[in-house]
């Protein structure tokens, strides 16, 4: 039994003595086997296998597109040579807003850049919800976070903090949402957290209320 | 190289580039995404946020790099926001540990590579891995329900085992180093 035919086999469940005679005289295979059998029990795993809803494409396509024009408008106001269609996406985004906010925000707090941000500021407008607060992020000043790491903002009482969810860029209104209230959790920052398996806090903090 | 001409597309900010990124890596975010959380509807919206933040961090992309480690970091980080958001639902308990983790996702890189591999073999032997290691199919029954003969169903189980070795080797120079 060669090499690749041992290792397929152990991946296909289908061990015999050929396979127990090649593991005992092959050291490498020795060595790889228990990865290999590992393996196989993922392979085996249902969850490997459970398939997304067909139309799960399109919704992915359309986000990105959605976000890619409302990106476009941004832009658009910005030039000063089509102030008119500026002005209309201005009235289609307060109209949007009206449309999704329907009312005043319950509470607005101001962000203040700290060492590893010294020029970003910032301001969150908060409604209270039976489920949580929703939260309109608006930053200034702020990069985008590097490669491998996310922006998270949290709301804190004392030493329990809850995150509202994390961003790469917040180069327009951003929309978060906690499920406390500010009332319980009056602190409201935004930390820079690595990609990585850890899960405690970085300590660097780019935006406060201090609260 | 094709990779290249899809991930500088889409590092353009091309929106219409991201469904090829979503062809090649859709099924291994879901899955990621589906054993952290457990729940169908909640994958769907992780992977959709997954998309969404990888293109909003486009920026920040090197389009020379292969793009998967950095797609699994996001997926993998949005399942968790997730995962805390629906436990933060189903509790009254205002003393809540944010630090808590899907309880499964500690397997779920394993997961990613070996649903990458997987996309990676033809249809026809995907077909019969499917039917053996889902389904629980022996040979015989596999040959019937795909009215091919058992030979066949022998000789392509086979191939694709050990092209799923080949493709996965690389996760035993992982394991051993």
């Amino acid at each position: 039994m060669r090499c690749d035919e041992f290792q397929a086999a152990i991946l296909a469940g289908e061990e015999n003595g050929g396979t127990a005679e090649h593991e005992a005289a092959c050291a490498r295979c020795r060595a790889e086997a228990a990865h290999m059998r590992a393996t196989r029990a993922v392979i085996a795993d249902s969850d490997i296998w459970e398939p997304p809803s067909p139309n799960l494409r399109g919704k992915v396509v359309a986000a990105v597109a959605s976000e890619a024009s409302l990106r476009l408008r941004a832009v658009r106001r910005r030039l000063p040579w089509i102030a008119a269609v500026a002005a209309l996406a201005v009235v289609i985004v307060g109209l949007g807003a009206f449309l999704t906010f329907r009312n005043p925000p319950d509470w607005e707090v101001a962000m203040s850049g700290t060492q590893f941000a010294p020029l970003a500021s910032g301001t969150v407008l908060g409604w209270n919800g039976d489920a949580g607060t929703r939260m309109v992020l608006d930053v200034t000043g702020l990069d985008a976070a590097p490669p491998g790491y996310v922006y998270e903002m949290w709301l804190s009482a004392g030493a329990r903090h809850i995150s509202a969810g994390t961003f790469v860029e917040a180069d327009h209104d951003l929309e978060l949402w906690a499920g406390v209230s500010r009332r319980q959790y009056p602190r409201v920052w935004i930390t820079l957290e690595p990609l990585d398996d850890d899960e405690s806090l970085s300590g660097q903090t780019v935006l406060d209320t201090g609260a | 190289m094709i990779r290249s001409k899809h991930d500088r597309r889409i590092a353009a900010g091309d929106p219409d580039a991201v469904g090829l990124w979503y062809d090649e890596y859709g099924r291994a975010v879901f899955v990621v995404a589906y054993k952290a959380l457990g729940d169908r509807g909640l994958a769907e919206e992780a992977v959709q946020q997954t998309f969404l933040q990888a293109w909003r961090a486009m920026d920040s992309f090197d389009p020379e790099r292969e793009p998967g480690p950095w797609l699994y970091a996001i997926a993998r980080r949005a399942a968790i926001d997730i995962y805390r958001r629906e436990r933060r639902h189903r509790t009254v308990d205002e003393d809540i540990e944010i630090a808590s983790l899907p309880p499964s996702l500690d397997r779920a890189w394993d997961a990613w590579q070996v649903r990458l591999a997987i996309d990676q073999i033809p249809e026809d032997e995907r077909t019969l891995m499917h039917a053996t290691h889902y389904l629980g199919l022996s040979h015989s029954e596999i040959a019937e329900r795909l009215d091919i003969p058992l030979g066949t169903v022998k000789s392509r189980t086979h191939r694709a085992h050990k092209r799923l070795a080949r493709i996965l080797s690389h996760l035993r120079d992982e394991a051993s180093a």
